[in-house]
């Protein structure tokens, strides 16, 4: 008998499954051969440090904004809801971001990574006009949350 | 020779050695005897990476999530992020709800749908909500005086982790009773 094999065949896991190379589970594609070397991103204090100290500072403000949200009447100071409106909503991207960076990062996921990147920055800024016509038009997330909590 | 002795090779030594020799009758028996023949295809030296490629996808990862042991450290790092997304993912999914339907989801509504529930629902419901709010502020804190620098050791961990653990239980009762 005769078998046509360029290599030798490995019988496969039997739980693999063969997944489309845009989703696959702990291996990484690798562009290049394997005696190219990782990429790396380009220094840049904006991206890095910088943003590394606004999502702290941004954290570190909420603690106050919130409680002097909740402490005051929202209806007396509206732009003190909007800001902490806004400030939620920056700091709810950010750790998002952080999952896409984490689970689905675009060196390793050439196509899932950018498109969750985008559809998130789409989703912030629906979300940030929501808030706006919410705290405009409606009685603002403060004064919601606190009318619930007594419902 | 000794060391054909010594290493045991002196058995395959001494029979081609003395056999007599029969090479055509080798030879002639060889090629009728059926075997396998592999046929071989010319691919290009480019192929390599792509098959290399086939051949790690097919591959299995080693347990590792499902298999490390339950710790203070990271469990309450995933509560973190868990309590985090779930409470975003509730902002982002009621102020995109209002804007794509505010008549539905105006305050009104939802004041009015709320004030409806049963009682024990209302409670339910504002554990729920209180719970990984407080969980998720207070290991905030945690975090942040990690940046600053300070309870960066294990036990300290284990510490600043049993406070806040108890810090959000307590506060979560508080707020649940609190509205009543």
């Amino acid at each position: 008998s005769s078998t046509t094999t360029m290599t030798t065949s490995t019988s496969a896991h039997p739980h693999q499954l063969f997944y489309p190379l845009y989703i696959v589970p702990g291996i990484a594609v690798y562009k290049g051969t394997v005696n190219d070397p990782t990429t790396f991103p380009p220094p840049s204090r904006v991206h890095v440090s910088y943003h590394w100290a606004f999502e702290r500072l941004l954290s570190a403000g909420l603690v106050p904004l919130t409680v002097a949200a909740f402490v005051t009447s929202p209806s007396t100071y509206p732009v003190l809801d909007g800001i902490l409106g806004v400030s939620l909503v920056m700091h709810s991207h950010i750790g998002f971001d952080s999952w896409i960076v984490d689970y689905l990062h675009p060196r390793k996921f050439p196509v899932l990574g950018p498109t969750a990147t985008w559809a998130l920055r789409t989703a912030t800024v629906a979300t940030l006009v929501g808030v706006y016509q919410f705290n405009t038009n409606d009685i603002g997330l403060t004064e919601l949350i606190a009318k619930v909590w007594t419902a | 020779m000794m060391s054909t002795k010594v290493l045991g090779l002196g058995p395959s030594l001494r029979k081609p050695a003395f056999a007599p020799r029969l090479v055509r009758n080798q030879v002639v028996a060889r090629n009728l005897v059926v075997k396998r023949s592999v046929q071989t295809q010319s691919l290009p030296s480019t192929a390599a990476v792509e098959i290399l490629d086939k051949q790690r996808l097919r591959r299995p990862s080693s347990p590792h999530f499902t298999i490390y042991q339950p710790q203070l450290t990271w469990l309450g790092s995933i509560a973190n992020r868990a309590t985090g997304g779930a409470l975003s993912a509730l902002l982002y999914g009621f102020s995109i709800a209002y804007l794509v339907a505010p008549g539905t989801f105006d305050s009104t509504h939802v004041i009015e749908f709320v004030a409806g529930l049963p009682d024990v629902v209302k409670y339910a419901g504002k554990a729920l909500l209180a719970a990984p709010f407080t969980f998720h502020a207070f290991n905030g804190l945690r975090h942040l005086s990690w940046d600053l620098g300070k309870f960066l050791s294990l036990k300290a961990a284990y510490a600043t982790g049993y406070v806040v653990i108890g810090a959000s239980a307590v506060s979560t009762v508080a707020l649940t009773l609190y509205g009543n």
